[in-house]
């Protein structure tokens, strides 16, 4: 692991598994009992947290407005008072279990430019993340909506992708959108196939990107009716083949 | 007369009240080894926590008032109500108060030092979010900590060390209430005059415009001679201008 605060954000094209993977990597990682990881629903059309089975009641978008109101009216005070109140509502939105809190973005509604807000938002969530051993983003399709939301800088990037021409074309331009660097910086950047049949055939439809291989997950039965009925997939066996596999993403990832 | 002359007298009444009860302990020269510091910054989740004070849905208060020659006994500490190892619950209600004694000409730089400095608690096992415009305090301690014996008194001996190492302050004192909701709420009135106080004195410094007739403070500022004189004080430096 490289030191407390690291962070990993997953993104990808809908539907490929960015959630289902990042569940089953804080099912992994908050139950090693030596750490302390913070979970960030990025995408307000996820679902992390019904896929966790958690409880969310206030959203970052629900501060972010109350924040804005006050300033309206003119009650915010100086960056000092705005940023304690970020912080101290952060607290307050953290749905918290052992070893893991989960903090959702929430849907984004248009508020004229805040920018200012925005930021130190950023800095807020920064400032958390950096108290946890390890930070989870799932984001949605686009990175730069991390950059924008989220934070401007993680460690890893993750993008995923099924074995569909579809899914692996939006991997690359997410890798040339990286690359290009106006959108989220990033230390590490690798890929996971997911829904393969096969180490051979993840690597096959990865053929062509060039990007670093992280593993791939299998098309999982188990997964799939979990998903379907609404159970936590943070209560999958830990011997289903899905939980073994991130286990060697994680392995690969040195986390 | 000073800012807060009015406000520190009720504070005393107040305490003089709640020990009538026999809810009160005076603490001086509290001597403990120096509890240890916290490495990097560090969550304390729920799980964790031993003893949550003054957390959303619990009463909860913290400000800070100053004198220049007024009565303050350097490093006392007043626990109204229980300390940390003596409650029962996981949530208590929760006061902080502290009064500081020493040189504060520069009025408005001090009260943004001292608001500073509130947050600059590095304990280990102790996590702390404050809103210093409402006044609301909510720390957590961690299970750890508590049984290895961290307490009010110990956070208290902290906060006015820390306060001691700026100049200008000579003295300190601090006031913890936990003893229930009703008595934090009871420091309404006293708090909220403290708080339009440094508004009043923050807004004057900020804002150009010194027109009383349509200042939302112009009751504070009547009542305190002090703040007339800061008014006075930067109307003169700025015609000179
Ligand atoms: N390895 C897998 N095996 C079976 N079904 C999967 C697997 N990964 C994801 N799914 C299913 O695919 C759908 C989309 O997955 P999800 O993680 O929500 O995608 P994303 O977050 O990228 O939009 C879900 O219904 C999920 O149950
Ligand atoms: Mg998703």
């Amino acid at each position: 692991m490289s030191g407390k605060g690291r962070t990993i954000a997953v993104c990808g094209k809908g539907g490929v598994g960015k959630t289902v993977f990042t569940a089953i990597m804080t099912k992994l990682l908050s139950s090693r009992g030596d750490m302390k990881i913070l979970v960030i629903d990025a995408d307000p059309a996820s679902g992390l947290v019904p896929t966790l089975g958690v409880k969310v009641e206030k959203t970052i978008n629900d501060i972010r407005l109350k924040i804005i109101k006050s300033i309206k009216e003119s009650k915010g005070g100086d960056k000092l008072e705005i940023s304690s109140m970020l912080d101290y509502e952060i607290l307050d939105a953290l749905a918290e279990y052992p070893g893991l809190a989960v903090l959702s973005i929430g849907r984004p509604e248009d508020e004229g430019c805040y920018c200012r807000v925005n930021d130190l938002l950023k800095d807020a969530i920064k400032l958390l993340s950096k108290s946890f051993d390890l930070t989870l983003i799932d984001g949605e399709a686009g990175i730069e909506q991390i950059n924008r939301r989220v934070m401007m800088d993680v460690d890893d990037l993750v993008i995923v992708s099924d074995t569909s021409v579809k899914g692996v074309n939006t991997m690359s331009t997410i890798l040339h959108v990286a690359k290009e660097g106006n959108a989220v910086n990033y230390s590490r950047i690798g890929a996971v196939v997911n829904k393969a049949r096969s180490e051979k055939e993840a690597k096959q439809a990865m053929d062509g990107v060039s990007i670093d291989f992280l593993g791939w997950i299998p098309e999982d039965e188990t997964v799939r009716e979990y998903d379907f009925s609404g159970k936590s997939l943070l209560e999958l066996p830990d011997d289903n083949q899905s939980v073994e596999a991130v286990k060697k993403i994680l392995e690969n990832m040195r986390v | 007369m000073g800012l807060f002359d009015k406000e520190i007298k009720e504070l005393k009444a107040y305490i003089q009240k709640k020990n009538d009860k026999g809810k009160v302990r005076k603490i001086v020269n509290f001597h403990h080894e120096d509890w240890p510091q916290k490495g990097a910054s560090e969550i304390i989740l729920k799980d964790d926590v031993g003893v949550e004070l003054g957390n959303p849905g619990n009463a909860s208060k913290c400000f800070f008032v100053w004198t220049e020659n007024g009565d303050v006994r350097d490093g006392r500490i007043t626990i109204i109500g229980p300390d940390l190892t003596e409650c029962k619950c996981e949530s208590i209600p929760f006061a902080q108060i502290l009064i500081f004694r020493g040189r504060f000409e520069d009025e408005y730089e001090r009260y943004r030092e001292l608001r500073s400095a509130q947050y600059n608690t590095n304990l280990h096992g102790y996590m702390i979010r404050i809103i210093p415009q409402r006044q609301q305090i909510w720390s957590r301690i961690s299970k750890d900590a508590l049984e290895k014996g961290f307490s009010l008194k110990i956070l208290g001996r902290y906060l006015i060390e820390k306060s001691r190492e700026m100049e200008y302050v000579d003295g300190a004192e601090v006031i913890f209430v936990t003893s229930s909701k009703e008595d934090v709420k009871e420091l309404n009135d006293i708090s909220t005059r403290v708080q339009r106080i440094f508004d009043a004195m923050n807004k004057m410094v900020e804002e150009m415009s010194l027109d009383c007739d349509t200042c939302e403070y112009n009751d504070v500022c009547y009542d305190v001679q002090e703040l007339r004189k800061i008014r006075e004080r930067l109307q003169k430096l700025r015609s000179e201008k």
